[in-house]
């Protein structure tokens, strides 16, 4: 068994929230994960988390009511630097819109941008191709 | 009322300014200034459409005067008053742009009348578009927030049918229930490439053409991985003879690609063990000829001539899950390229489309990447 990661999902669809939570529980990908609906309460639980506990990445939607994931993002800057590099982002949305992907090609803590539905092959690959995820020989 | 429209007038002629003024004051809001000095100041206070300016002046030229007002003033309209020996200044200066009309000297009323009013209009002509194109600016992007926000939430719950399909995989129990499941993911699927093909549509149709160096063989690359062209049942050959480097747009040669290899993909043949697609690619520093065939289903004579239309669909092609969008996306794309695409079919057979695209390549770059791609 490899090392146990934590995965935050934020998504203001309690829906998806249940489909990533399962279809990453049912994958090879061996996680604790943390589900969140509202941005404003992740900034919260991060700001009073210590940094053994903190995530080892949040899968970020993107079209969110009040604080979006591109605003969510501009506050995540603000968290204390050895915290929030400790953390990898990869943003998970339907969105079509190009200029919603120029901002994430752009935004230094995103690593990738996932279609939904969430291709749990693609995640592990990420996590992997990061270093998030060390696979022993 | 309206107000008048405020003109200032700068001459050392102190009779003229008394003239003037005399002669428009009913008309118009007249400002006058002997020397440049005062007539900056004036500038300062007030947006004047009109800035007449006499050419002969002792300390600074009219030219030189109006010459200077372009920075803070823009949108005026400048009008030079000037004798016959100053006719050379005069044309350079209207050529740069710095004077739009000019009236020889001396002025006589009615003349000069007309050319304040001619003057008057092209300086609310002016502002009326800029202001249009200003309004057309912003329906532009709310147009465009309301089409991805729509289509996001079109999608959004799609996904979320195709992310619960994927989910019952993994569930065992639900085995049985599989072949259901797989009706639910092809109708889905079908909806969300339709909406994707409408973005697809309303990108081309308004995105500006962007003219880049393109990579063929990544742009190519990235078309494999999306349709998943490598898989064991599809024979791929790809040949590409480039023998110079290609400008163009790569966002619409993608749509061409992704459009025409994913109905090859469609319309296949499931009598035959595999299919085969075949692209040629040759780049000159004119263009670029694409030929791609398949040995799929092909096409009936008679459809050959409407496939490229909207919304339209051969009777044959009912049973696939086909929009009738795509090869008229294809045809508007390479419309914008300026380029040209043929069809040649036959049924059971396959289909051969030929393209050819002009290559945007100027000629300094090509002789530069020719030669050391050539090396």
């Amino acid at each position: 068994m490899t090392e146990m990661i934590t995965i935050l999902i934020l998504d203001d669809n309690k829906i998806d929230l249940f489909i990533n939570n399962e279809l990453i529980k049912h994958s090879n990908i061996n996680a604790n994960i943390r589900e969140f609906a509202i941005s404003s309460e992740v900034l919260e639980v991060l700001k009073n988390t210590d940094l053994k506990d903190w995530p080892h990445m949040i899968l970020l939607d993107i079209h969110m009511p009040v604080m979006n994931g591109f605003d969510f993002l501009n506050e995540f800057a603000n968290l204390p630097k050895e915290k929030v590099s400790k953390c990898k982002i990869v943003i998970l949305s339907s969105t079509l819109n190009p200029h919603d992907r120029d901002l994430a090609q752009n935004n230094p803590f995103v690593i990738e941008l996932l279609e939904k539905p969430l291709n749990t092959d693609e995640l592990y690959r990420i996590l992997v191709q990061h270093g998030i995820y060390k696979i022993n020989n | 009322m309206k107000d008048k429209v405020k003109i200032l007038y700068i001459d050392d002629e102190k009779q003229n300014l008394t003239s003037f003024k005399a002669n428009f004051k009913n008309e118009y809001q007249v400002f006058t200034a002997e020397n440049a000095a005062d007539g900056f100041k004036l500038l300062m206070e007030h947006e004047f459409p009109v800035i007449i300016a006499d050419q002969r002046m002792p300390l600074i030229s009219g030219v030189e005067f109006l010459e200077q007002t372009t920075i803070d003033h823009p949108d005026s309209i400048r009008l030079l008053l000037t004798g016959y020996s100053d006719i050379q200044t005069v044309i350079e200066a209207i050529n740069r742009g710095q004077v739009s009309k000019y009236l020889q000297k001396p002025w006589d009323i009615e003349k000069l009348s007309m050319a304040i009013d001619h003057c008057i209009t092209l300086y609310n002509s002016k502002a009326e578009l800029k202001k249009k194109n200003l309004e057309l600016q912003i329906a532009n992007e709310e147009l465009n927030k309301f089409v991805y926000s729509i289509s996001h939430d079109i999608r959004s719950p799609l996904t979320s049918v195709l992310g619960i399909i994927n989910l019952t995989h993994v569930m065992p129990e639900l085995k049985e229930a599989q072949p259901y499941f797989a009706m639910i993911k092809e109708r889905v699927d079908h909806l969300d490439g339709f909406v994707k093909k409408l973005i697809d549509y309303y990108k081309n149709s308004r995105s500006e053409d962007s003219i880049e160096l393109v990579e063929i063989r990544t742009l190519l690359n990235e078309t494999r991985a999306y349709l998943h062209l490598d898989e064991k049942s599809i024979d791929f050959a790809c040949e590409i003879d480039q023998q110079s480097p290609f400008y163009g747009d790569p966002y619409r040669l993608g749509i061409v690609f992704d459009n025409l290899l994913s109905n090859s993909i469609k319309y296949r043949d499931p009598e035959k063990p595999k299919l085969q697609i075949e692209l040629e690619i040759m780049i000159t520093s004119k263009k670029m000829d694409i030929r791609i065939s398949d040995n799929g289903i092909g096409i009936e004579e008679k459809h050959l001539n409407k496939i490229f239309n909207l919304f339209y669909r051969a009777e044959d092609s009912l049973k696939k899950s086909g929009s009738g969008i795509g090869l008229y996306i294809v045809k508007e794309a390479i419309k914008h390229m300026r380029g040209q695409i043929t069809v040649e079919s036959k049924i059971n057979q396959g289909t051969i489309f030929n393209i050819t695209i002009p290559n945007n390549l100027k000629n300094d770059r090509n002789d530069y990447h020719f030669n050391t791609g050539r090396q």
